[in-house]
């Protein structure tokens, strides 16, 4: 297990610094970074001024040195757009929003998907299945931006029952974790029905309910755990899609002050040495919500080692 | 069970299609709220009614704290390193200058000091300063802080975004507590212009790193907390020396989607809101609009190439209907633009001037006359920088080649835009490129960037608007030097057209309607100007 953990970490390591070297590359090479900073009627002085603060007035090799140097050391540069603090500390300021965000979303989710998908595969074909299968698909196809302001419309504005926007109260991030929860559940459901389906129609089944071991029982002590190892693998996936993808539009629609809007933010500011702080603990986030999913793999399946 | 399969589907899709319609109609006015939109006078305010059904108004009648929705986060709160308008909005209320503008004349007043600056000679000016005024941490504001102050914003080592703005000023110093000079490089008319929006900052407080996130000030309002991505929130200053604001607490929240802003509006948790798209304002339960300094404008390159003939650019403007542009784009919230990137708030402003009508014919009439024949003419654009840009390109160009213009158009994200954009005359420029140029300092010496041959954004080679903007830069008297501006934008207009003129956009806010407030020229949130009832 040691072994194992120390191998993905390594591996993840890697991930890690393919991203940050791909991140590099692409901001210098395809952007013009001093011009994207500055107003439009900025003098010559100014650009220059800004080159060398940036280092952009030294070889390309050099710099992508001195990158990787101050990576290890975990200095990610200085802000551009909130000059005199660093790009990672901004970051990590904000992670903790999202996670919640992410957290209670993916909560929302399996707690509607893994009903939802188990009542469906119980009768597959019937109303009820129909009926579910339908919604699920609904949920999924719904885009992210449009959901948002339809729930913000009806929840908040129309029904009054929870904020519009920001994250003043508690009840503020009810509407940005259904945003993201609805279309995830709608995966997971799906995830859920066609795995239970397949673990009901396998042998031990039938041998419990030649038992005469009620449907109930048969999910609930049989089929249920071992369907569930899909659902953790969509589940992971789906978290970390979130974090790395979803919460982008999510927490724009409604003003939650986490990573998502920050990405946005260090776009808009094109401040570089932020976006590279966003997307390289975004994707040490993945890399670690990756690693916890082994791990509890081998929690809800005693059958699988990690070795 | 086989029917009932499809059925079921068709079922469950029209509830949610229902659902969706449902929430869509809360966007108006409700079912109880009939949604009237009455357009109240056709001054530059206008009112659109429309949701009372929300208990907002029980929310916020006779309340003291007001919650105002803008776009972005600031980068700092420190007033003097940056120039954007999400720093402004908060520092405005903590910080003080000099001078200000009168929120309805936008006259240069008095604030800090006593009067207006005397000139003492033709590079330096002197200020009297208000007595006994003290920062929030009990720093004194005196003559030494307002040089200090000054001379902070000038240090080429702090290299503020906001020098351009402050022009030729070398330094200031204290003569005694009370009086204050400042010096220039060369005379300068438009030095008073120049100090309304340089802020007073306390010597010992700015001089520490936490300075950018602790703002200490002298005007209305304190910083309790600045949550970051989130909200700045305000309190009054108990110590304040002039009038004591009626919003006594204030939230600045920082919300990027314009719709849920105006969600905010609609439910009463938010009182104020900036940067409202024309297409939404009708959404708000009330609109407040004023003219703002951006003028949308394509520059024409009059020295080489097919528009070297100032026929073939004075057509390009009668081509081109901007009413329909104003009416039509914007919905109504922008005005013609009199043929001048001014408008009458601004020192130099040319009441001569009109804009070209419409008339394509005579746009045709023009280009043959000027030997046009179809030659190809490049056209730079940027999309998705200023407000409605690729719509106004596809409208501009449409309108171009209906009276026999060949456009190729060349239309760029900002980043890439801005290269193309910013070569200066002598290297390879597009013959139309467009941008949206405004004015902050209210003086019409601002068009220089345009008009001037080595203006930093210019295409435009005059030698008699040279002479003209030379003779104004330094002229004391102020009736000559508005003389030498209006020759200046007549040539500009009319002999030898700059620019393709359209519209000036209106700054629009979404407000609720216990809101009372008039929107300022210069586009501050100042909070003691507002209050709910």
């Amino acid at each position: 297990m040691l072994y194992f953990l120390t191998k993905r970490l390594l591996v993840g390591l890697l991930v890690i610094y393919l991203v940050a070297t791909a991140v590099f590359f692409i901001t210098r090479v395809v952007a013009n970074p001093e011009l994207s900073f500055l107003p439009v009627d900025a003098s010559p002085e100014q650009r220059d001024a800004v080159r060398s603060y940036l280092g952009l007035d030294r070889s390309l090799i050099a710099q992508y040195w001195e990158y990787l140097t101050n990576l290890v050391r975990l200095d990610l540069g200085e802000s551009f757009w909130q000059p005199g603090k660093s790009a990672l500390s901004i970051v990590l300021d904000r992670l903790p929003a999202s996670l919640a965000l992410n957290t209670v979303a993916i909560v929302i989710a399996l707690l509607l998907a893994i009903p939802m998908g188990t009542i469906a595969a119980l009768k597959p074909g019937s109303t009820l299945d129909r009926t579910t299968t339908t919604v699920s698909l609904l949920g999924l196809s719904a885009p992210q931006f449009w959901l948002g302001f339809m729930l913000m419309l009806l929840f908040g504005v129309r029904l009054g029952w929870f904020p519009t926007s920001g994250a003043d109260e508690r009840l503020s991030i009810v509407l940005p974790a259904l945003a993201l929860a609805l279309p995830t559940a709608g995966k997971i459901a799906q995830m859920m029905r066609s795995t239970m389906i397949d673990e009901l129609g396998r042998p031990y089944i039938l041998t419990a309910e030649a038992k005469g071991i009620t449907a109930l029982d048969r999910v609930r002590h049989h089929a249920f755990r071992n369907s569930l190892v899909p659902v953790l693998t969509q589940g992971s996936f789906e978290y970390a899609r979130m974090l790395a993808g979803y919460t982008v539009v999510v927490e724009t629609v409604f003003a939650w002050p986490g990573v998502g809007l920050l990405t946005v933010q260090a776009l808009e500011q094109q401040d570089l040495m932020l976006l590279q702080a966003v997307v390289i603990v975004v994707a040490s986030m993945v890399v670690i919500v990756n690693l916890a999913t082994d791990v509890l793999y081998t929690r809800i399946d005693p059958r699988i080692e990690l070795s | 069970m086989r029917v009932p399969k499809r059925r079921m589907a068709t079922i469950s899709l029209l509830v949610s299609v229902a659902l969706v319609a449902a929430s869509c109609g809360s966007d108006g006015g409700g079912d109880t709220a009939s949604e009237e939109t009455q357009a109240v006078d056709e001054g530059s305010v206008v009112t659109t009614g429309g949701d009372t059904e929300t208990d907002a108004s029980s929310d916020t009648a006779g309340a003291t704290s007001i919650v105002i929705a803008i776009a972005d986060e600031p980068s700092t709160l420190d007033p003097q390193a940056t120039e954007d308008g999400n720093e402004r909005a908060v520092t405005d209320n903590i910080y003080e200058t000099l001078l200000r503008r009168n929120s309805e004349t936008n006259e240069l007043e008095p604030l800090l000091a006593t009067d207006l600056p005397t000139q003492v000679d033709d590079t330096t000016w002197e200020f009297t300063l208000r007595e006994g005024i003290s920062f929030t941490n009990g720093e004194p504001f005196d003559a030494e802080a307002a040089a200090y102050s000054i001379n902070r914003v000038m240090d080429p080592e702090y290299s503020s975004a906001q020098v351009d703005f402050y022009g030729g000023i070398t330094g200031a110093e204290a003569v005694d507590a009370t009086t204050l000079r400042v010096l220039t490089s060369d005379l300068d008319p438009v030095f008073p212009a120049r100090m309304y929006r340089l802020k007073m900052v306390p010597p010992v407080a700015s001089a520490e790193a936490a300075f950018t996130e602790n703002p200490v000030g002298t005007g209305p309002y304190t910083m309790v907390e600045w949550k970051r991505g989130e909200e700045v929130v305000l309190t009054a200053n108990p110590d304040y020396w002039g009038e004591a604001p009626a919003v006594t607490d204030a939230r600045i929240r920082f919300i990027p989607q314009s719709g849920t802003r105006v969600a905010g509006l609609q439910t009463g948790e938010i009182q104020l809101a900036t940067l409202i798209p024309p297409e939404q304002a009708s959404d708000s339960p009330k609109t407040l609009s004023r003219e703002g300094i951006e003028f949308p404008v394509y520059r024409l390159k009059n020295y080489e190439g097919i528009l070297q003939d100032p026929r073939v650019r004075q057509a390009m403007n009668y081509a081109v209907d901007k009413d329909a542009i104003a009416d039509d784009l914007f919905s109504g919230f922008a005005t013609v633009a009199t043929c001048q990137p001014l408008t009458p708030a601004h020192f130099g402003y040319n009441p001569d001037l009109e804009a070209y009508p419409y008339d394509p014919d005579r746009a045709r009439a023009l280009l043959e006359e000027a030997g046009y024949d179809g030659e190809p003419v490049s056209l730079l654009g940027a999309t998705g920088r200023w407000l409605k840009d690729t719509e106004m390109h596809e409208v501009v160009i449409a309108y171009l080649t209906d009276v026999g213009f060949n456009i190729e158009p060349d239309i760029r994200p900002f980043s890439s835009y801005i290269e193309e954009f910013v070569k200066t005359v002598g290297d390879v420029q597009p013959d139309v490129g467009f941008v949206s140029a405004s004015n902050e300092l209210f003086d019409a010496s601002k068009i220089e960037s345009y008009y001037l041959s080595t203006g930093g954004l210019s295409s435009f080679v005059n030698d008699d608007v040279d002479a003209a903007l030379d003779a104004a830069r330094a002229d004391p008297d102020p009736a000559s030097r508005e003389a030498s501006f209006h020759e200046a934008l007549s040539f500009g207009c009319l002999d030898d057209p700059v620019f393709i003129f359209t519209v000036n956009l209106q700054d629009i806010y979404g407000a609720v309607e216990e809101l009372n407030w008039e929107p300022r020229s210069d586009g501050s949130l100042y909070i003691p100007e507002m209050s709910l009832g």
